[in-house]
This record gives C-alpha cells, sequence and structure tokens, in this order.
C-alpha cells in the first residue's frame, strides 16, 4: 500500500504543471499496455431490472443509475490485484493514535462534470443527506456502528475527518462512499429539507441537470429499454492510464434492459451486447458453441470463481409449542446428520449443471483469503447420517419406512424456501428425496418470498418454521461475517431469534465477531475469522450446501480486462475504464 | 302405436340428429379421436407408463438423457430381432459442457419386455386400484425412455403422461367452474331481473321466522350505514375539510338517513340483476393476466401441492366465468319471455321448476359448443401460469411447467435436447383438438349450419 | 338520449369504487408489503425498515390506505411508486406507449385478417380453403404466445448464423445508437423491431375471432330478410357486403368497448420473453414488489377507459344497428 502511495506522489511529481492532481490507473489492473488502447467507441451492455431513479439518496437497487455514473470514486478505493484499500480522491490520510479517527487530504483540482470543484463541503453534504432520517436513504446504517454515528468533520476546503465511535474494521468501507455535489443538493436541502431531496433526478429529470465526479454522465435514457452513458470529460482530467492518457478511453456505455436472459443470450449471441456473465449451463453451452463453430468472436471464462453469496438450510431452535421438534433442532447429531444427507455434489451436478462449488461455512468461498481450509466437513455421507440419528434414539422404522424414537415418534420435519426460485427447489427436491433414504420425512413447500422472509425473521420463544433454505449476500472483504447474522441479538440470527444466546459456542461467536470487527490487524482479524469458522463448523447453526459459480463472457473486440488471476465475481472481468475498443 | 310407429319416418333426438352432423365433419371426429387417446393415457397413466414420474437415480446420473433408440436389428446377426435397447454410458462434451450418452452395447441387449410388474414403483388409478402392471419396460440397469429425460434424469415420456392429468383435467375443471359460476350467476341475473330481492323486513313482516330475519336485516343495513359513516369521518380526519370531504359526509348521511325512513316501513329491494351484471363489469375491468397474478398472490404457497392445483383450477375458473354469465343472461332474458315458460308459469309452476325444465335446457346446446370451445383456453391459461412460475407445484407436473423448463433452457433446449419440446407438442395437439371438437359441437347443434 | 348518457355515468360510480376497492384490497391482501423484501439484507437494521414503512403509509390500516390513495387520486393523482420514488404516471405512460406499438396494429391487423377470413369461411363453408385457413389459424392459437416468441427468437438467429443477415432483431425495440438516428430512420427502426411482436400477438387471436365472424355470417346468412334480399334479386355482394355484414359485425361493435382498455394493458409475455420494453414487464415487477399504488394506479386507468369504451360502444350501436334506441 505505501508503496502505490509513493508512485502516485512521484507521478504527480513529474506531470507537475497538470491542472490536476492526477490519480494514475495501474498497468497491472488490466492485460492491455497502453500503447495498445484505442479511444472512442461504445460498449453494449444488457441488465436484468430496470431502473428506477436518477437519485444517488433514494436509490435501493444494486447496479443504480447513480452508482454507474460514479464508478468507482469515493476518497478510499481497493486495488483489485491486492485487495487493500488505496487513496483515491483522497491523496493520503492520517490515523489518529487512538485509532479512532482518520483524516484524509482530498486530491486538489477534482472537479464535477459542470465545472465546479469537488470539496470537502461535497462529502459533508452528502453524509448529511444519507443520515437523515427522513430521506430514508439506504445507506443510513451504514453510518452507524452499533447504534451510535460516525461523524465527519470538515477541517478545511481539502482536508475532512471521519471520527468513528469505536475502531473498526471497516473504517475505509465507510469512508469510501461516493460523494455528490454540494451546490447541488445543498440549497434544496436547506430550502426544502428531506422532501425536496426526494423530488430530485427522477427518471424524467432531464440527462444535462444531472452532475456526476465519475467517469460516466447520463446522455438519454428510454425507460424500460436503455440507458446511455458517455463520457465525462472532468473525470479524466485527473485520472490516467501510465501513458498519460486521460480515462475512461471509451466515448459511451449502452446499457440495454432485457429482462428475459434467453433474450439476453441471444443479444449476446448475435454480437449485440459485448458483456454477459450467463448463469447456466445451457447459456454456456450455446457461448461455447457458437465460439467453436466460428459464429461468435468472444471469450468466456468458465467457472472464473464461485459466486460471492451463499446458500443454505436453517434449522429453527424456536419451537416453544414443538418441544420433541425443537429438542432435534437443537441437537447438535441432529444436525451433524442433515449435513451428511445434503448431496452437494449431486446439487453441483443436477442444479448447475456441474458448475457451482460446495459451501461449508458462512465465509462465501471466493473469499479465499477468509476461508479456513482446516474446518471439519460434514459430507454427503447417508451412513453416518443413519448413525447419527441412531445416537439419538431413531432406530426403527415404521411401516412407511419412517424413522421413529422410542416412543414412535416420527422423525418428519416441514422444509420450506421462496417460490419461483427453480434452482432451490431443485435443492429442496434432493434434500427430500435423500432423507428419505435414510427414513427421514422432509415435507417441503415452496413458499412465498415475503411470507418465508417473516417467517425467517419472525422472533421469540416459538417461531412458525421448522427449516428454510435461502441464502444472503452483502458480505464484505474487510469482514465477511454479517453485523445482522453472527451477534445472537442479530436480525438475522436466523435459527435462533429469542433475543439472547442458547449455545455456549453462540456467545463465543458472538464475543468473536465483535472482536474480529474491531481489530484493525488484517492478520489477527483473519485468525478470529480462522476461529470463527471451526466453531461454526462445531456448532452448524446452518447448514451451508452449494452455489453456482461466476461464468464471465465478453465480446473480442473489447480490449482491457483484467488478467485472469483477478477476474472473479468480486472484482469482475474489467474495469470500464481501462476497457476498449479495439476494432 | 305400434302400428303408426312403423308407418311414420323414424324420429331423432336432437343428439342424435346432432351426432349424426358431428360425424359429417372429419377434423372434429379426428378432433375426438385424439382426446380420447389423450384422455386414456392420462387415466391409465400408471399403466402406459415405464417409470413413476418422480423415480430418477443419481449413481450413474441420466440427466439430460436423449430418447432411448429401439434396435430392431441385431447389429451381431445383422437379423431382425426382439426389439431391445442398450445401456449408456455418460461422458461430458468438452464444448457445450453438456452431458452425453453413447450405447454401450459391452453391459448386453435389454430386451423390451410387455406387461412387466415393478413392484418397487407402484402407482394408482384415481387413487383407489393400486396396482403395478405396466405395459412395457426394460429390465434394470437398463432403461428405456422414449422422450429423454429432465435434468434430473426423471423419464420426460412418464413425466408428460402424468403431467397430461393436470394439464388436461385443469382445463375441464376450471371450465367447469367458470360454467357452474356463470350459469348459476347469469341464470339467477336473467331470470330474476326486474324481479328484485327483498333484502330487510319492515316492521310489519316480523313475524314467525321474521323475528329472527328482521332484526338481523336492520343489524346488517345499519352496521352498512355505520360503517359509511366511520369511513367519511375517518376520510374527514385524514385530510381535513374540504369539498369532497363534504361530498363523502353527504353521502353517508344520506345513506343512513335513507334506511331510517325506509327499513322499518317498506322492503330493501335489489335488483340481482343489476348486482351481478356490476360485478361482472368490475372482475372484467382488471386485465386478466394481473388479476390472476395479484389472486394467486393472495394464497400462501405454503400449501399442499394438491390444494395449488385446486387454487390454479379455481382461480382460472373464477377469471373466465364473467363473459359466460352475460351470455346466459341473454337467453334466459329471451326465454323467460317464450310463450311456453309463460304458460308454466300461469299454470303454477315453481321457479325451480321453469329453471330446470325450461331455462335451462334452453341453453343447452350454448353451453356444450362453448364448453369445448373454453377448455383449451384454460390449458393455455396453465401453461401462461406455469412460465410465471405460479401453476402446480412439485412433485405434481403439467405441460405447462414441463414446456417452462424447456423455455428456460433457452437455445439449448433447441439445440443440445430438442426433447424436452415435446411438452409443446402434447399442448399444442390437445388445443387443436378440443377446437376441432368444438366447432364440430357447434356446427352439429345449430340447425342452420348442417349440411 | 342525454339522460340516457347521464344515468350511464351515474351508474358508473359505484362500479369505479366497488372496482378500485377490489383492486386495493386484492395486492393488500397478499402477504407482506413493498418492503418485506428489505428486510433480508443484512445492512438494514429494523428501525430503518419500520421508519420507511410509516413514510410510506404502509402502517396504516386497509381502509386509511384506501381513503388517502382516492383522495389523490379524485385530485387526478395517481399516487407515488415506492419503488421509483416518482408519480405513477410518469412511470406508466411510456411504457403504455410502447406496448401500444405492438397492440394497435396488432388489433388493427386482427381485424383486417379475421373478418375476411371469417366471411370467406362463411360463404364457402366446408371447402377446402375454410378448412386450410381454420387450420392455420388454430396453429396461432395452439402454441403459448411465449413459447412461439422463443421459436421465432431460435429461428432468427439460425438465420443468422447461416448467412450472416438479421432478418429481424431477435429481441428490443430500438437498435443500438437509435438517439442519433434522424426521425425517419427511427420510425423504420421500431417498426423494423416491432414485427415479430406484432405477428405473436396476432397469430394468437385470429383463430377466436374469425371463428366468431364466420359463426355470426353463418347466422346472419341464414334469416329471412338475406332470402327476400336474395329473391328481390340483388346481386350476391350487394347482399353480402351490404345487408349480411353489417348485421354480422354488431356483436364486434358491441364489445369494442373491451378494445379500449386492451389497448393499454399490454402485449403481454412477448414483452417478456423479447424484452419490449412495454407495460407487462413493469406491471409484473410491480406485482412482484408489491409496488401497490403502481399496481393500483394502472389498473384504474384501465378502469377508467373500459368504462368510457363501453360507452362508447353502447353509443356506437345506435349508429350500426337502427333498431336499438336509448331512452
Amino acid at each position: 500500500m505505501r508503496k502505490i502511495v509513493a508512485v502516485l506522489v512521484s507521478v504527480a511529481a513529474l506531470v507537475g504543471m497538470a491542472s490536476a492532481q492526477t490519480f494514475v490507473w495501474p498497468q497491472k489492473w488490466t492485460v492491455a499496455k497502453p500503447s495498445e488502447v484505442k479511444r472512442g467507441g461504445t460498449i453494449r451492455e444488457a441488465v436484468i431490472s430496470d431502473y428506477r431513479t436518477f437519485n444517488p439518496f433514494i436509490t435501493a437497487e444494486a447496479g443504480n443509475v447513480p452508482s454507474l455514473l460514479a464508478g468507482p470514486i469515493g476518497l478510499v478505493r481497493r486495488d483489485p490485484t491486492t485487495g487493500d484499500w488505496i487513496p483515491y480522491m483522497a491523496e493520503s490520510w492520517s490515523i489518529s493514535p487512538n485509532k479512532l479517527e482518520i483524516t484524509f487530504k482530498i486530491r486538489r483540482g477534482m472537479k464535477w462534470s459542470d465545472g465546479k470543484p469537488i470539496t470537502a463541503d461535497d462529502w459533508i453534504m452528502t453524509w448529511r443527506i444519507h443520515t437523515d432520517k427522513a430521506v430514508g436513504s439506504n445507506s443510513y446504517d451504514s453510518f452507524f456502528l452499533d447504534g451510535k454515528p460516525i461523524t465527519l468533520r470538515k477541517i478545511d476546503d481539502y482536508t475532512i475527518r471521519f471520527i468513528y465511535p469505536k475502531t473498526d474494521a471497516e473504517a475505509f468501507s465507510v469512508a469510501g462512499f461516493v460523494p455528490w455535489p454540494a451546490h447541488i443538493f445543498g440549497p434544496v436541502y436547506q430550502k426544502e429539507g428531506a422532501e425536496g431531496i426526494k423530488k430530485m433526478w427522477t427518471l424524467n429529470e432531464k440527462p444535462e441537470n444531472i452532475v456526476s465526479g465519475g467517469p460516466w454522465l447520463i446522455e438519454s435514457y428510454r425507460p424500460g429499454e436503455r440507458l446511455v452513458l458517455k463520457r465525462n470529460p472532468a473525470f479524466g482530467e485527473w485520472n490516467k492510464d501510465e501513458a498519460g492518457n486521460p480515462l475512461p478511453y471509451l466515448d459511451r456505455r449502452e446499457i440495454r434492459i432485457v429482462k428475459d436472459t434467453n433474450a439476453q443470450l441471444a443479444e449476446f449471441l448475435a454480437g449485440n451486447i459485448d458483456v454477459m456473465a450467463p448463469a447456466t449451463v445451457d447459456h454456456i453451452s450455446q457461448i461455447r458453441q457458437a465460439i467453436q463453430q466460428g459464429r461468435l468472436d468472444a471469450t468466456i471464462k468458465v467457472n472464473a470463481s464461485p459466486v460471492a453469496s451463499s446458500q443454505f438450510m436453517v434449522f429453527n431452535w424456536n419451537k416453544a409449542s414443538d418441544p420433541f421438534k425443537q429438542s432435534l433442532f437443537r441437537s447438535d447429531k441432529f444436525r451433524r446428520a442433515m449435513s451428511h444427507i445434503v448431496n452437494r455434489q449431486a446439487v453441483i451436478d443436477i442444479v448447475y449443471g456441474g458448475l457451482g462449488t460446495p459451501m461449508y461455512s458462512s465465509v462465501y468461498p471466493v473469499l479465499t483469503q477468509w476461508v479456513n481450509p482446516k474446518v471439519p466437513k460434514y459430507e454427503y455421507n447417508l451412513q453416518e447420517a443413519a448413525k447419527l440419528l441412531a445416537e439419538l434414539g431413531f432406530t426403527k422404522k415404521d411401516k412407511e419406512g419412517f424413522l421413529v424414537d422410542s416412543k414412535g415418534r416420527r422423525l418428519e420435519f416441514n422444509l420450506s424456501t421462496n417460490a419461483g426460485n427453480a434452482q432451490r427447489e431443485q435443492i429442496a427436491k434432493l434434500i427430500v428425496d435423500e432423507a428419505k433414504k435414510v427414513g427421514v420425512k422432509v415435507n417441503f413447500t415452496a413458499i412465498d418470498f415475503n411470507t418465508l422472509v417473516g417467517q425467517l425473521l419472525s422472533s421469540g420463544p416459538d417461531r412458525p418454521f421448522d427449516a428454510i433454505i435461502i441464502g444472503l449476500t452483502g458480505g464484505g472483504l474487510d469482514w465477511p461475517f454479517g453485523a445482522n447474522v453472527v451477534p445472537c441479538k442479530g436480525n438475522l440470527h436466523m435459527w435462533n431469534k429469542s433475543g439472547q444466546c442458547l449455545d455456549p459456542r453462540e456467545t463465543q461467536l458472538d464475543a468473536l465477531y465483535s472482536r474480529g470487527r474491531s481489530e484493525l490487524d488484517f492478520k489477527k482479524r483473519v485468525e478470529i475469522g480462522y476461529r470463527m469458522q471451526e466453531i461454526e463448523a462445531q456448532l452448524l447453526p446452518v447448514i451451508y450446501i452449494a452455489g453456482p459459480n461466476y461464468h464471465p463472457a465478453w465480446n473480442n473486440r473489447l480490449g482491457g480486462e483484467h488478467p485472469d488471476a483477478i477476474i472473479s465475481s468480486i472484482w469482475g472481468q474489467r474495469q470500464l475504464e481501462l476497457t476498449f475498443i479495439k476494432k | 302405436m305400434r302400428a303408426s310407429a312403423a308407418k311414420t319416418p323414424q324420429s331423432q333426438s336432437l343428439t342424435q340428429v346432432a351426432l349424426r352432423q358431428f360425424r359429417k365433419h372429419p377434423l372434429a371426429v379426428w378432433g375426438l379421436r385424439i382426446l380420447l387417446v389423450l384422455y386414456t393415457f392420462a387415466l391409465f397413466a400408471g399403466f402406459f407408463t415405464p417409470y413413476d414420474p418422480n423415480y430418477y437415480e443419481l449413481y450413474p446420473p441420466k440427466g439430460h438423457h436423449p430418447p432411448t433408440r429401439i434396435h430392431f436389428v441385431d447389429p451381431e446377426t445383422g437379423k431382425l430381432s426382439r426389439p431391445f435397447v442398450y445401456a449408456t454410458k455418460r461422458s461430458i462434451d468438452p464444448v457445450s459442457l453438456q452431458p452425453r450418452y453413447e450405447e454401450d452395447p459391452s453391459q448386453g441387449k435389454f430386451y423390451l419386455r410387455f406387461f412387466v410388474r415393478t413392484p418397487d414403483q407402484p402407482y394408482t388409478i384415481l387413487r383407489v386400484f393400486r396396482s403395478d402392471l405396466r405395459l412395457f419396460g426394460v429390465d434394470p440397469p437398463g432403461r428405456i425412455f422414449l422422450m429423454g429425460t429432465d435434468n434430473f434424469g426423471r423419464d420426460l415420456y412418464s413425466r408428460l403422461v402424468y403431467g397430461g392429468q393436470v394439464s388436461l383435467t385443469i382445463g375441464i375443471l376450471s371450465a367447469l367452474v367458470s360454467f357452474v359460476l356463470g350459469l348459476v350467476l347469469g341464470g339467477i341475473a336473467g331470470y330474476f331481473s326486474g324481479r328484485p330481492f327483498a333484502l330487510s323486513l319492515p316492521l310489519r313482516a316480523w313475524r314467525g321466522r321474521g323475528w329472527l330475519l328482521g332484526p338481523l336485516s336492520w343489524a346488517i343495513w345499519g352496521g352498512l350505514a355505520l360503517g359509511a359513516l366511520y369511513l367519511a369521518w375517518t376520510y374527514y380526519s385524514l385530510t381535513g375539510l374540504g369539498v369532497l370531504q363534504l361530498l363523502a359526509a353527504g353521502v353517508a348521511l344520506w345513506f343512513a338517513f335513507f334506511l331510517l325512513k325506509t327499513l322499518p316501513f317498506r322492503p330493501l329491494l335489489l335488483d340481482p340483476d343489476n348486482l351481478i351484471m356490476r360485478l361482472v363489469e368490475i372482475i372484467a375491468a382488471i386485465p386478466t393476466l394481473f388479476l390472476l397474478i395479484s389472486l394467486r398472490a393472495v394464497f400462501p404457497t405454503n400449501i399442499d401441492p394438491l390444494f395449488t392445483f385446486y387454487l390454479v383450477v379455481g382461480l382460472l375458473g373464477f377469471i373466465g366465468w364473467g363473459g359466460l354469465a352475460r351470455v346466459v343472461r341473454g337467453i334466459v332474458l329471451s326465454v323467460r319471455e317464450m310463450d311456453y315458460v309463460q304458460a308454466a308459469r300461469a299454470l303454477g309452476a315453481s321457479d325451480a321448476r321453469i329453471i330446470a325444465r325450461h331455462v335451462l335446457p334452453a341453453t343447452a346446446s350454448y353451453i356444450i359448443v362453448s364448453l369445448s370451445l373454453t377448455i383449451p383456453g384454460f390449458i393455455l391459461g396453465e401453461s401462461g401460469l406455469s412460465f410465471l412460475g405460479l401453476g402446480v407445484t412439485e412433485p405434481y407436473t403439467s405441460w405447462g411447467l414441463l414446456l417452462q423448463a424447456a423455455q428456460q433452457g433457452g437455445f439449448a433446449s433447441f439445440v443440445d435436447r430438442p426433447w424436452v419440446l415435446w411438452p409443446g407438442f402434447f399442448i399444442f395437439v390437445s388445443i387443436m383438438a378440443w377446437n376441432f371438437v368444438g366447432d364440430g359441437l357447434r356446427d352439429a347443434f345449430d340447425p342452420r349450419r348442417r349440411r | 338520449m342525454t339522460a340516457y348518457i347521464l344515468r350511464r355515468i351515474l351508474y358508473l360510480v359505484p362500479t369505479f369504487f366497488g372496482a378500485t376497492f377490489l383492486a386495493f384490497l386484492i395486492i393488500q391482501l397478499a402477504p407482506g408489503d413493498y418492503l418485506t423484501q428489505l428486510e433480508l439484507d443484512p445492512k438494514v437494521t429494523p428501525e430503518t425498515i419500520a421508519r420507511l414503512r410509516s413514510q410510506f403509509g404502509l402502517d396504516r390500516p386497509i381502509h386509511e390506505q384506501y381513503l388517502l390513495w382516492m383522495h389523490n387520486l379524485l385530485h387526478l393523482n395517481l399516487g407515488y411508486s415506492f419503488a421509483y420514488q416518482a408519480p405513477v404516471l410518469d412511470i406508466v405512460w411510456p411504457r403504455v406507449v410502447n406496448s401500444m406499438v405492438i397492440v394497435v396494429p396488432s388489433t388493427l391487423f386482427l381485424f383486417l385478417v379475421a373478418i375476411p377470413v371469417g366471411i370467406y369461411g362463411a360463404l364457402r363453408q366446408y371447402s377446402l380453403g375454410d378448412r386450410v385457413i381454420s387450420f392455420l389459424a388454430y396453429i396461432g392459437l395452439a402454441i403459448p404466445n411465449f413459447f412461439l416468441a422463443l421459436i421465432f427468437m431460435y429461428l432468427i438467429l439460425q438465420v443468422y448464423f447461416r448467412t450472416g443477415v438479421m432478418v429481424f432483431p431477435v429481441s428490443g425495440m430500438t437498435s443500438s445508437g437509435f438517439e442519433q438516428f434522424d426521425p425517419w430512420k427511427k420510425i423504420l427502426d421500431i417498426a423494423w423491431h416491432a414485427v415479430i411482436p406484432i405477428i405473436v400477438v396476432t397469430t394468437s387471436d385470429i383463430a377466436g375471432f374469425s371463428r366468431v365472424m364466420r359463426g355470426q355470417m353463418l347466422e346472419v346468412l341464414s334469416q329471412d330478410y338475406i332470402r327476400t334480399a336474395r329473391a328481390k334479386g340483388l346481386a350476391e355482394r350487394v347482399v353480402v357486403y351490404k345487408h349480411a355484414l353489417r348485421n354480422a359485425v354488431i356483436p364486434f361493435v358491441a364489445n369494442i368497448g373491451g378494445i379500449l382498455p386492451g389497448l393499454i394493458s399490454g402485449a403481454g409475455l412477448v414483452e417478456v420473453v423479447m424484452a419490449w420494453p412495454g407495460i407487462t414487464p413493469l406491471l409484473l415487477d410491480s406485482l412482484q414488489q408489491q409496488d401497490l399504488y403502481m399496481v393500483a394506479g394502472f389498473l384504474t386507468i384501465g378502469l377508467v377507459l373500459l368504462m368510457v369504451g363501453n360507452l362508447l360502444s353502447d353509443l356506437l350501436l345506435t349508429w350500426v344497428d337502427p333498431r336499438i334506441r336509448y331512452e
């Protein structure tokens, strides 16, 4: 990290007279050399769902327009080759001795697309609006640590200080938020407050009124159809490649909204869109066949990495109304037996067409730095499952072939997942069929997503479900454990929502979580993470199953993709700023 | 009697005439034959299929297995032989990454056998008769997949036949539901049009049963009036005072005042025709697709799959009754004024008798024809619901659900495994057949179109 | 006549309130609400969700929500979409216009094809032509729309792979770089994209429509006044087109009211499969997300159009069929 800062400073010194202090995009982020780069051209992309707003403060969906416009901007950003935080809109930072304050020196000479300078005021105003409850920003919670606010203070126009209520492993992640122009939002906010902010930058706003500090500006938007972005020249004044060329290289981004993945595939096969991440083996097969038969000049990286999400089966520990099931679900042996029942290989073969990754811990398999390779894995093994269940007293079978205990109680539970998710429904089917082989009766129903969430998040001593298959996304690189998941009072502590830890190992995990979150040393944090995974593996609070893989594909008219080593579901296939059109 | 019968030309009932007419319509006759075959297969699904529709094996995997080739010629001798199949070996295609299967003669020939018993996979017919006798099959580990397999390796032919049970019955059942609703409501609307029902009892009628019904009706109407007043008040307290609020209060007060003025002295009259036709209008006002989806969303999905099936039937039926009710109402309105009905009424026949003996028969031919033309619409409707993931659920299957799986595969379904398109073919054939039958019936029942 | 129209409009009032309330109720009856999906996000606290719920008014009882919505509606404000944080009409309208690009031509096309086919079927009943045409019409009917669209997309791609020519676009409504086209080229581009969706939508309706037309024609042709007209020695052409046809189309006129809301309710699942930016994909999303006012607002537009349409078709009937008089 130090080294990069040093390089940047020296480059800045070399440029010297340039109007802005530049950030030089390292060569190693792309496979292309600056000499082979061509400027201009349009990249054509497709997304599944339509955009809802241009307003950065009320936007909620993934891949929203404000985040497209902003691109990487923020005081700090990550280096995809190392995963480390590096200064970006800040030129440097200093951390106070008690580690609670970080002071950023903001790069000078950066400008908004309308020509106004980017200063500390922009961060302050953006933070103010995000943390106004009445605005209802999705980022609201990220500015609080255990309910206590993180505050920002302007020291001068080019110095800003972040003050944290406690030490935080994710401090930089908070500081990396995208600034928006105070001279646009400030006056409205002062005059009309939250209501005024909410009315701004709807989809009907004229594109020329949208101001961005990032690489892109809106050129046009046709609802439900296409968003066209154009290069923001102001961004290129302080973002250069190693040869000193302003970035991005491309003139334009055309993003088509194509709700149906088959239509997306058709357009990719016809050469009408340039990038795609096919999700199923069927789509991959079509692309590979077209490439092989010379109908399409494209590249596809099959199994580039697992996706950044988890998928698991969770048992409900709070079933006061059914003590038999409650004690069953709270029993280690039962949950371990259930893990032995999950045929992860069959899930990968049948559900993901052979292109998936088994999961054994709460850390997504793609976060390789964090995955503890030594945790015990309770693999598919029906004999072992039967043995564990026998130890619990389920030795006899009734006339339908299901296990019963000495009191004649049948080993049976209900399993559900969200209806409409064909892959999860198929996983459930596999579990039902495998469980039947050892004599466990699993009654599967697909439930409406909202009902399912309602059941999962209900709290108290008696909750309405037995077992649910669901997944989570959103774990970070700094600390991959969920703030709502691990702590016993967490909203997503799905297996036990009695409000308190029931198992000593839950208490341990809870404590380790807090320790890790406030540990600033990466190595020590990883050690805590390893320890947590070991405890998780013993406790098996949820039974991890398997997930699909990430398979990026692009048309070969594009250049400037990531080197193979960093193509993954976390970093994606390319930096768009370094992407160019070959012909 | 006997003597005269011999002389007069044989008189034919309407049904006989229609039947004879129907036979002159070759497409319709073909349609009927196809439907007979389809429904027979669906009824005796277990017998006609070699495997349980949900049976699959993990080892060796059989996902996306192509249709098994049946050999009639022994490759060793080159002579005709009893039909047999080979076991297959699975490999992964290096380009498409999809499974590939090659015949593996080293495991020997598996002769096609008829009337085999499969004790490990019993089935029932109509949930009553248990059996394990199947028309054909091969000895394990050989497998016969007439139409290939799905991603689990389940026999698609067996699933299609079982899916036919659902798709074909959903068509008929939904049509019946919508017809019962349409007939009853349309009939009531037409028959009682202009003869309003009394929905309250005035004080003087509080005798006998009236002691119970009278106060009850008052309570209900009073409740409604209070509800209206409460709504008006809520409206005012939510939005403040304005013209609209005054208007709302005015309407509510007028309603209460009207009740006060009317209830003790006169019965409240309501024309069922008006009410039902308003209801039809309201339902027609909401686009079908959205009504279906929103209604489907009302019902929790954590219900028995069988219930989901009935739910789909009910929903499809509920969507379709409006138009029919309108037509039935029209027919009934005109029949009601016919001389013979008036005569029956004059003779003192009860409403029930008139409806059963005179009015309903008049609508019969229209209903038979219209029924056969509505059923294919419901079969399509089921496939549309399945496309959206709102149709029947596992372990049941339907042609719509199977076609949706093919649709999800996209172009791979056309290129890598065209056999998954079979459900589309069956939907196509059954809809064509029902339409031809409906056409034939229409022409047969309509004297003007006879030849 | 005026009195009749006024009475009709008065009758529409309860229908309007009934239908809007029914639509509102059905959407509300589904479990959960717009914010339920947010609850699974590990970054969002329950307090935030509770706050948003009260901001959106989703914590009020249903009747209060309905009253507030209706209050806005009476001020010609269809409400505010949760997902888009914008007025419903602003979001819905461009999509409706896009859908009309398919629906209007395909409705016209339907009439232009189905009526002649129906007449032909009636005049040449049971001829070879009648059979072939009705068979072809049924083929369109018997393939689910969403699947037919996929078949077309597959065929287009295959042709492209073999010849390198894109006969029709595989999906979407406009080509890349559309914004830079001149107006003529823009129109042509959209028309080129619309061909396949229009075909898919039209084929599924031709069968039903032409069969009804055929039936009507047959019915009218067997009436006494046609026989009289023929006996009078009128030319067959005059009999068929002046007397019979005019009477045969009466039921269609009676149903013309239904076309009006049909025009805005979109082309159905084809829009989803072929990525047409119409109203169907938008509403499917809104329904799934339980974007309450979006769905309710859209249904209200449809409802008003249906009511207006029904009124219009009643009035049209008096023009087509002089026997009908409204007092």
